[in-house]
């Protein structure tokens, strides 16, 4: 908790360098989303994950819930429960007034894409 | 504790309010997360709790060992132990999340050694999801009290493939050609290690000159190239009683051995008459089989991990170019189209990669490509490096670099090194000597 706190004062006094006002609720919540990420293997594969989350009007994540396709092997397994915890990590989300009421109640999918991480040699 | 109930039952009032309520067209906003940290996962591995001073010095030195295992793979940041709050004692009960999430610990390796009556150790681990207060992994071990470093390198792989999805590779060897003296009069040994380095050992005394060696797949039988009385022939040598065998009644030179995947026959190069081609001798009859029929040198042949097809190098095409061709030495194709030269093909455990080593502008690189030849990615350079050889899981590979001993260029010195796929994760395999030509063996049996 007192983690949480202090990463939420550090955006509060520009440490991470939040997006400027003008940018969009979504390219905020990709950037902050971002930093929470922490993709668990060193492989470059090619699958994707989605995550669907449930939150409240303050951004608080009430669940997040990775959605592996049907037969999906250990590593989109590994990649969902990763993505799931940068959700739970990055409570309570940065969910601007006009991206709340777009959400009406905060249902969100985010889709965690390793792809363009970058591999060396490339 | 009625606080908590109803703070609980109003959350989860919100939330089927939330997914009940009709939703209007917009209601399902959809985001793409394409950046994320490529850095370490925050890792807490606490000793393992024993109640006696021999069980306590067992979990000290397993723990030690796991988390040195993840630090190395480049993928977990081990959290130094004085940051803990929860004591190993209290950690019996149960983790307390909050005192783990506090030092950003994002998974908690629990665990606790004790002795039997008959002398075994058992050793259980827990592997605990920080965030979701969830246990993901569980296991227990009973062994003899010498085997602690097998166990924590068995618990490091299942850390591993919980939390990436891939298999592990820390329970396994590396064998090697150790080296000393002068560069004109090398000493050369074979040596084999676990692949940290540990209880290392040399399996022959340096009389002859040793090259190449390569397991089987059962990880007891090493094949590999020695000059015994002059002439360079390929040995196979069981590490358990020591015992050498040549292989073949070969009228030339047999060089670069390798143990198809089934480990009944090993595919090698005989040079003779100035023509070097490819044969198999098949381990259970004793017989030979000629695969390639060129004039160029072809050589460094590897199988792929089903048998069916082997790529090896060759000048046919006027350079060291790599080709693959089905196990039968036919339908050969070039695979490689790059500047430069290609040696030292080895087909990935998985199949889906090929790594080799690549001569260009006078510098030497570590790569990988598909099988077909595309997706060509070079992952380390350097003045030498060569002879790539891949961890039973197929993402980390180890090498070999070469270079002059001190600044002035004088001396040379080898060292073996692993580097993983992403390219940045490189570290050097300390060896009591130099170290040259490595061979990862598969997952120990």
């Amino acid at each position: 908790m007192i983690g949480k706190t202090a990463l939420m004062a550090a955006g509060l006094l520009g440490l991470f360098a939040l997006p400027a006002l003008g940018q969009t609720g979504i390219d905020r919540l990709q950037l902050y989303l971002s930093r929470c990420w922490t993709p668990p293997s060193s492989s470059p594969k090619t699958e994707s994950i989605e995550v669907r989350i449930f939150t409240d009007r303050q951004g608080n994540v009430l669940d997040a819930a990775p959605n592996p396709p049907p037969g999906a092997d250990s590593v989109v397994r590994a990649l969902g429960n990763a993505a799931a915890n940068a959700v739970r990590k990055c409570s309570p989300l940065p969910m601007s007034p006009e991206l709340a009421e777009q959400v009406s109640g905060g249902r969100l999918v985010f889709r965690f894409d390793p792809r363009p991480l970058h591999l060396r040699g490339q | 504790m009625l606080i908590r109930l109803r703070a609980l039952a109003a959350t989860l009032a919100f939330a089927f309010l939330a997914a009940a309520a009709p939703a209007p067209a917009a209601a399902e906003v959809r985001i793409d997360i394409t950046r994320g940290h490529m850095k370490p996962l925050p890792i807490a591995v606490p000793e393992f709790f024993g109640a006696g001073p021999q069980e306590g010095q067992l979990g000290r030195d397993i723990a030690r060992v796991v988390a040195a295992d993840l630090e190395r793979s480049g993928l977990f940041k081990p959290i130094d132990n004085r940051a803990f709050i929860q004591s190993v004692a209290a950690l019996q009960a149960g983790p307390r999340f909050p005192d783990w999430k506090q030092i950003n610990a994002e998974a908690l390796v629990q665990g606790k050694a004790e002795m039997g009556p008959d002398g075994r150790m058992r050793v259980e681990f827990r592997l605990w999801d920080v965030f979701s207060e969830q246990q993901m992994a569980g296991q227990v071990f009973t062994a003899s009290p010498a085997g602690w470093r097998r166990v924590a390198h068995l618990i490091a792989d299942a850390v591993y493939k919980r939390i990436t999805g891939e298999d592990g590779y820390f329970d396994t060897q590396i064998v090697y050609i150790s080296e000393t003296g002068p560069k004109n009069d090398r000493r050369k040994r074979l040596a084999i290690m676990d692949q940290d380095g540990e209880n290392h050992r040399f399996l022959t005394d340096g009389a002859d000159l040793v090259l190449t060696p390569r397991f089987s797949p059962t990880a007891r039988e090493i094949t590999y190239m020695s000059y015994f009385r002059g002439t360079p022939r390929v040995y196979v040598l069981n590490i358990d009683t020591a015992r050498r065998e040549l292989l073949g009644d070969f009228p030339g030179m047999t060089f670069a051995p390798r143990f198809s995947p089934d480990g009944n026959s090993v595919v090698m190069s005989l040079a003779q008459d100035g023509n070097t081609e490819l044969y198999t001798l098949n381990l259970l009859n004793r017989q030979k089989r000629r695969l390639t029929n060129h004039p160029a040198i072809d050589t460094s042949p590897s199988y792929s991990p089903d048998g069916a097809r082997i790529v090896f190098n060759s000048d046919r095409g006027g350079a060291q170019q790599l080709y693959v061709m089905d196990s039968s030495g036919a339908g050969v194709q070039r695979i490689s189209f790059g500047d430069g030269r290609y040696a030292t093909p080895v087909w990935s455990p998985r199949g889906d990669l090929i790594a080799f080593t690549k001569m260009k502008g006078g510098e030497f690189f570590i790569g990988v490509m598909r099988p077909d030849g595309s997706d060509e990615r070079l992952l380390a350079q350097g003045f030498l490096v060569e002879g790539p050889t891949w961890a039973p899981n197929g993402r980390v590979l180890a090498f070999w670099k070469e270079g002059p001993s001190d600044e002035r260029g004088r001396g040379m010195t080898a060292k073996l090194y692993t580097i993983d796929l992403t390219g940045f994760n490189e570290r050097q395999v300390v060896t009591p000597l130099d170290g040259s030509d490595p061979a990862w063996s598969p997952l120990i049996p």
